[in-house]
């Protein structure tokens, strides 16, 4: 009996921290939506990173050379952010995302398709910018509409080089 | 002495063995070298101890490089091979792989230091510590001993007197804690005493080393120490390196580069397996 649980005790907690993981991926929300509510247009662009002199090798080498990691339109659902439709959009296009879920500021992204913040020095990472301007709140935040044209692009400067107002 | 022929090595000698071993699985990330430093560590202790308790170790290698084969892909998604999702999160092959060998390599660690504390007699670390810094290893060995001995000295004072009333406690053990620290002031001042009769801090003075550095420590010593030089060297220019992200992207160089490393981790098996084929033959020849 002793056996039995020492045995079961170290099980159980293995399970319970592999289920925290999972539901915090999103593994257990229901994949049912409904019928689409619209389509954006949402454009995931490189091209700054490939100017950089600082980016690795081994990391230029799985970019696209053009500078489109991947463009199309998404379908638009009720309750969508420009978040939510960037992971479905990676989803489809096999673009690996990483985001930090719980920060001060909501959800933040930091890597898409192996190219993270900070790769291109300490101020480089993705923004994105709705109908071409640029969003300085959170992408779990910023609610969409029908028609919009999302564009995540890499930024070297915190922004100024991509057209960014804002600090 | 020690029952393991590696064991009755100088200790200077095994011990810079085994820190280059340890040190290796420190520095490296490359899956081939945890392996290998697994595999070295596996006949070791075969060697040592046996089949069955080598597969004991077999088993808690895989399992901590199962571990973190599994864990680390569900939260990093670093790395370009998607192998499937997990709800929003993309299992990368990059990711995976990199969990696995750092499992495997902390592994090789507790492993390969568990090996060397079963093999190596129990006084060689201090005394090598003893020789290269004799001030502050003993300091640290008596510090160290000091806090059982206090323990022992309350015990005993409180033995003495045992209270009858539950009233009488406090008294008692306030008591009890002045005798004991009075016991250990006088016992140093005994030992103080002991150490100056003994001549201690009166000029040098000899003392007699258990161990002596035979021909066969010589040629270990040349052997790890070229070794050494050559695995660093394969780090250094990039043949032995390995990296994850953001694709895997293993060593520019020969894979004959690899032989240091296994040499390396195999060294304390093949001196263990030496001794027990020249103790056969010199049997077998009378």
């Amino acid at each position: 009996m002793k056996k039995a649980i020492r045995i079961a005790l170290p099980l159980a907690a293995i399970l319970l921290v592999v289920l925290a993981i999972l539901w915090q991926n999103g593994a257990f929300s229901r994949d049912d939506p409904g019928s689409p509510a619209g389509t954006v247009k949402l454009v995931i662009r490189c091209d700054r990173a490939l100017d950089a002199p600082a980016l690795k090798e081994e990391i230029r080498a799985i970019l696209p050379e053009s500078g489109v990691m991947g463009a199309g339109e998404v379908p638009l659902y009720e309750n969508d952010t420009a978040f939510t439709l960037l992971t479905r959009f990676c989803k489809k296009q096999k673009l690996a995302l990483e985001y930090k879920g719980a920060t001060r500021y909501g959800v933040y992204v930091e890597g898409i398709g192996g190219l993270y913040e900070l790769d291109c020095g300490s101020e480089s990472g993705w923004m994105f910018s709705v109908n071409g301007d640029f969003v300085s709140k959170s992408a779990g935040d910023t609610p969409v509409s029908d028609g919009d044209e999302i564009l995540w692009t890499y930024t070297l400067d915190l922004g100024k080089d991509v057209g960014s107002r804002e600090p | 002495m020690s029952r393991s022929a590696f064991g009755r090595l100088h200790p200077a000698v095994s011990l810079t063995v085994g820190a280059s071993i340890v040190c290796l699985a420190f520095l490296t990330r490359d899956p081939l070298c945890a392996l290998l430093l697994a595999a070295g560590v596996l006949a070791f202790n075969g060697e040592l101890f046996g089949a069955s308790f080598a597969l004991k170790r077999l088993l808690l290698f895989l399992t901590l490089a199962l571990a973190g084969g599994v864990t680390n892909p569900l939260i990093s998604h670093r790395g370009v091979t998607i192998l499937f999702y997990l709800g929003d999160g993309a299992i990368t092959a990059e990711s995976a792989l990199y969990g696995a060998v750092s499992g495997a390599l902390l592994a090789d660690v507790i492993l390969w230091c568990e090996a060397l504390y079963r093999a190596l007699p129990s006084g060689a670390a201090l005394w090598l510590t003893g020789r290269l810094l004799p001030r502050t290893t003993l300091v640290f060995t008596m510090a160290i001993r000091f806090v059982p001995r206090l323990a022992t000295r309350l015990r005993e004072a409180r033995a003495a007197q045992r209270p009858f009333h539950t009233q009488e406690r406090l008294r008692h053990a306030v008591v009890a804690l002045q005798t004991g620290v009075a016991l250990t002031l006088e016992e140093s001042c005994e030992i103080a005493a002991g150490m100056e009769e003994r001549g201690y801090g009166k000029g040098k003075i000899t003392s007699y080393s258990l161990y002596r550095f035979r021909g066969r420590d010589g040629w270990m010593t040349g052997a790890v120490l070229i070794l050494d030089a050559l695995a660093l060297t394969g780090f250094l220019t990039g043949a032995l390196h390995f990296s994850y992200y953001p694709g895997l992207l293993p060593g520019t160089g020969s894979p004959a580069w690899y032989v240091f490393p296994l040499a390396l981790a195999f060294l304390p098996a093949i001196a263990e397996r030496k001794e027990k084929m020249l103790w056969r033959f010199s049997r077998s020849k009378t």
